[in-house]
């Protein structure tokens, strides 16, 4: 019941063509050394595409391996992602985006697009604090009936991407995996083995 | 000849004698001006290029086909890099074994060479039998050691009482006492060592499980271990109730863990019957006192966290056992509590809408809360509300701030002594006191609403089959004939309610007539 990355985006709006990497926070202490650098990109990797296909004000949750992606696409241009395990209650992970959200949003209130770095310490503060679900579930519990209905569940990756999108294309023209993330992909689709995570 | 030069890299770091805490493959060529070319080696972690791996392998095999005409010392650096890039080899590893059998082998360096290898590989079985064997020798030889300084004592103790009748006994009993506490002492060494071995070996296994779930090599090894404790009573229970809380909790989905629990429940039943210090019916009390803690541990989670099949499974476990020790108080039918489910369900039956679910829900938990100890923080808020609204109303009639002030700090007083007396009430009703399967019925039907409003992702039958499983154990189980007929009237409500399950439903109907049939003939 772990939360692996927490990624925060500014999309859509003030003439955006990527999404834009605001904030981020990691825990991939349960990788060895050598996996720690190839996950974290590939977190990212993952956080990116997802934001560019959701729709707005849409909530998704995509399946991958042992490991479920949550995205929310939120109306006011802000996006985030948190990519956790199969065992993480969803409805915490929604109320935990949207917190990062809310918070980034009292101190960066109205200057999206204007300032050029937004350092937002209190991200990894919240990964850690939500790695617990049970201490910071209480309040949500009682507000049982959420609007849980407009999440959207996807079953792989593949079927969050466009027609004749493919994966492999996209991990190769993309900029954010290192020679060595791609390389790996490439080897362990050779061997059968599950390329992301494991 | 790339195999033979990597081979050579990887020799002279493990010659050098210095730790390697982790092995893995690396994608980006090392530069060449660094120490280890072409090898990748920082702070004790040690890669190799994915290119290089396959001549390594293929030089390393081509070397362990000419293992007749090696030295030890060879062999053994050979099996040592040949089983980090083929933990799977098992002649290799059997090589070593010979080796460590022999004695050229510290037993204790080899098992911090496992741990590199099993950081990779959790789940290959001869690894962890051979670490079996290892920690074996480990104390094997841990106890030859204690033996041959123990084994000087005692004959200076067989010289001095020789002496005794001549010399003043005052000196010869220091003496003596002096060696016993150097024996102690010892005695205190070895535990002290032995426990500190085991702790890092459930470390270890802690790991595996956790980069593998329901690892079953990992568990079984973790239980044996227990078998090299002296007295393991006290850590046990630390075990149970600190390690494998906080471990379960992180791994819900995990049904090794639970069932390791199951097997340290039985060992501590087995090593409290050891010491027969106390009575039987204590024991057994103190017994039975960690299965209820145990199902409101598990209770706790269940509610919080509803949708996992392995907690169910646990709880049947835990549940046989307390209803085989407490059979009167567990089949009896408690007639208050029964009409009243009854009640809601029959009411609630037509109207499934959300709201009503949510009423039902709060007023089956009003029941179970002070008996399964959950829902703690909802209930102090509910009963101290009512008191905050009275006080809310004071306050708006008075307009002075310092006034209104006053009022939020006898707020907060009251609302702890409310708290305080919530908790007096907790306390006093126990599971132990009003258990019995009706409660565990509602408890049942509570959690299983619970999911079914707030399902998600999770889309299995769970908790569905403990329903039925109940009823059948219980109607096995008792002699009562008025039962059978008031569970078939139950088994039909919940039919009526339990849309989803109504399929499993209709056939345990059907069993259970068959079955009855049968009996008559």
């Amino acid at each position: 019941m772990k939360i692996l990355s927490l990624c925060l985006y500014q999309w859509r709006g003030n003439n955006i063509t990527e999404p834009k990497l605001l904030a981020s926070a990691f825990e991939l202490s349960s990788f060895g050394f050598f996996k720690r650098k190839a996950v974290q990109e590939w977190c990212v990797f993952i956080s990116d595409t997802l934001v560019k296909r959701t729709n707005e004000s849409q909530r998704q949750s995509v399946k991958e391996n042992n490991y479920l992606c949550h995205v929310h696409n939120r109306f006011d241009n802000l996006a985030c992602v948190a990519v956790c395990d199969s065992e993480y209650t969803p409805r915490v992970a929604f109320a935990l985006l949207n917190k990062v959200m809310d918070d980034f949003n009292e101190i960066y209130e109205n200057k999206l697009g204007k300032l050029e770095e937004y350092p937002f310490e209190q991200i990894g503060q919240l990964l850690t604090k939500f790695q617990d679900p049970n201490q910071v579930d209480k309040l949500s519990k009682i507000q049982r009936t959420l609007d849980e209905t407009t999440i959207v569940l996807q079953d792989t990756i593949e079927k969050v991407l466009e027609r004749g999108e493919k994966l492999e294309n996209l991990v190769d023209r993309s900029e954010v995996l290192s020679m060595q993330s791609k390389q790996f992909y490439k080897t362990a689709k050779k061997h059968n083995s599950c390329c992301i995570i494991c | 000849m790339e195999g033979e030069r990597i081979y050579t890299k990887l020799q002279q770091i493990f010659n050098s004698g210095q730790k390697i805490k982790e092995f893995g493959v690396i994608f980006e060529h090392v530069s060449v001006n660094s120490e280890y070319y072409p090898l990748f080696f920082e702070e004790g972690n040690l890669g190799v290029h994915y290119q290089n791996i396959l001549p390594l392998l293929q030089f390393s095999l081509c070397l362990f086909n000419q293992r007749s005409t090696l030295s030890e010392k060879e062999i053994l650096i050979l099996t040592k890099i040949l089983l980090l890039v083929n933990p799977g080899f098992v002649t290799a590893l059997n090589k070593r074994r010979t080796y460590l059998y022999n004695g050229s082998i510290n037993p204790e360096k080899e098992l911090d060479y496992l741990d590199i290898l099993l950081a990779r590989h959790p789940k290959i079985q001869e690894l962890w039998i051979y670490r079996f064997d290892i920690l074996e020798e480990y104390f094997k030889q841990n106890k030859n050691q204690i033996n041959n300084i123990n084994n000087k004592n005692p004959n200076n103790n067989n010289n001095n009482k020789k002496e005794n009748n001549n010399v003043n006994s005052n000196s010869n009993s220091s003496s003596s006492n002096n060696n016993k506490e150097e024996n102690n002492n010892n005695n205190n060494k070895n535990n002290k060592e032995i426990n500190e071995r085991l702790e890092k070996e459930f470390s270890i296994c802690s790991k595996c499980a956790d980069i593998y779930p329901r690892n079953y090599y990992a568990w079984t090894y973790r239980i044996k271990l227990w078998k090299h404790l002296s007295d393991p009573l006290s850590l046990l229970l630390e075990e149970l109730n600190v390690t494998m809380k906080q471990f379960v909790k992180k791994h819900l989905s995990d049904y090794s863990a639970l069932n390791y629990r199951q097997f340290l429940l039985k060992e501590i039943e087995t090593q409290l019957k050891k010491k027969k210090k106390k009575k039987k019916k204590k024991q057994q009390d103190e017994i039975l006192d960690l299965y209820f803690q145990e199902l409101l541990f598990i209770s706790h989670l269940q509610t919080n966290y509803p949708g996992f099949e392995s907690t169910w499974q646990h709880r049947k476990f835990v549940l046989k056992f307390i209803a085989n020790r407490q059979k009167k108080t567990f089949f009896k039918m408690d007639l208050e509590i029964r009409k009243e489910w009854e009640m809601i369900l029959e009411d609630q039956v037509s109207d499934l809408e959300n709201e009503n679910l949510l009423k039902l829900n709060q007023q089956i938990r009003l029941r179970l809360a002070p008996i399964y100890k959950i829902f703690l923080d909802e209930f102090n808020f509910e009963e101290s509300e009512n008191e905050q609204n009275e006080q809310t109303e004071n306050s708006e009639q008075t307009e002075n701030n310092e006034q209104t002030e006053n009022n939020e700090q006898t707020k907060n007083n009251e609302q702890t002594k409310n708290n305080e007396k919530n908790l007096q009430l907790l306390n006093h009703i126990s599971l132990k006191n009003c258990f019995s399967f009706d409660i565990e019925m509602i408890y049942c039907q509570m959690v299983l609403l619970d999911y079914e409003v707030s399902n998600f992702h999770q889309q299995r039958s769970c908790g569905g089959s403990y329903k039925i499983w109940l009823i059948e154990f219980v109607r096995n189980n008792s002699y009562d004939l008025n039962l059978n007929t008031i569970l078939q009237s139950s088994i039909k409500l919940m039919k009526k309610y339990d849309t989803t399950h109504k399929n499993l439903w209709k056939n345990k109907l059907k069993l259970i007539e068959n079955s009855k049939k049968i009996k008559k003939k």
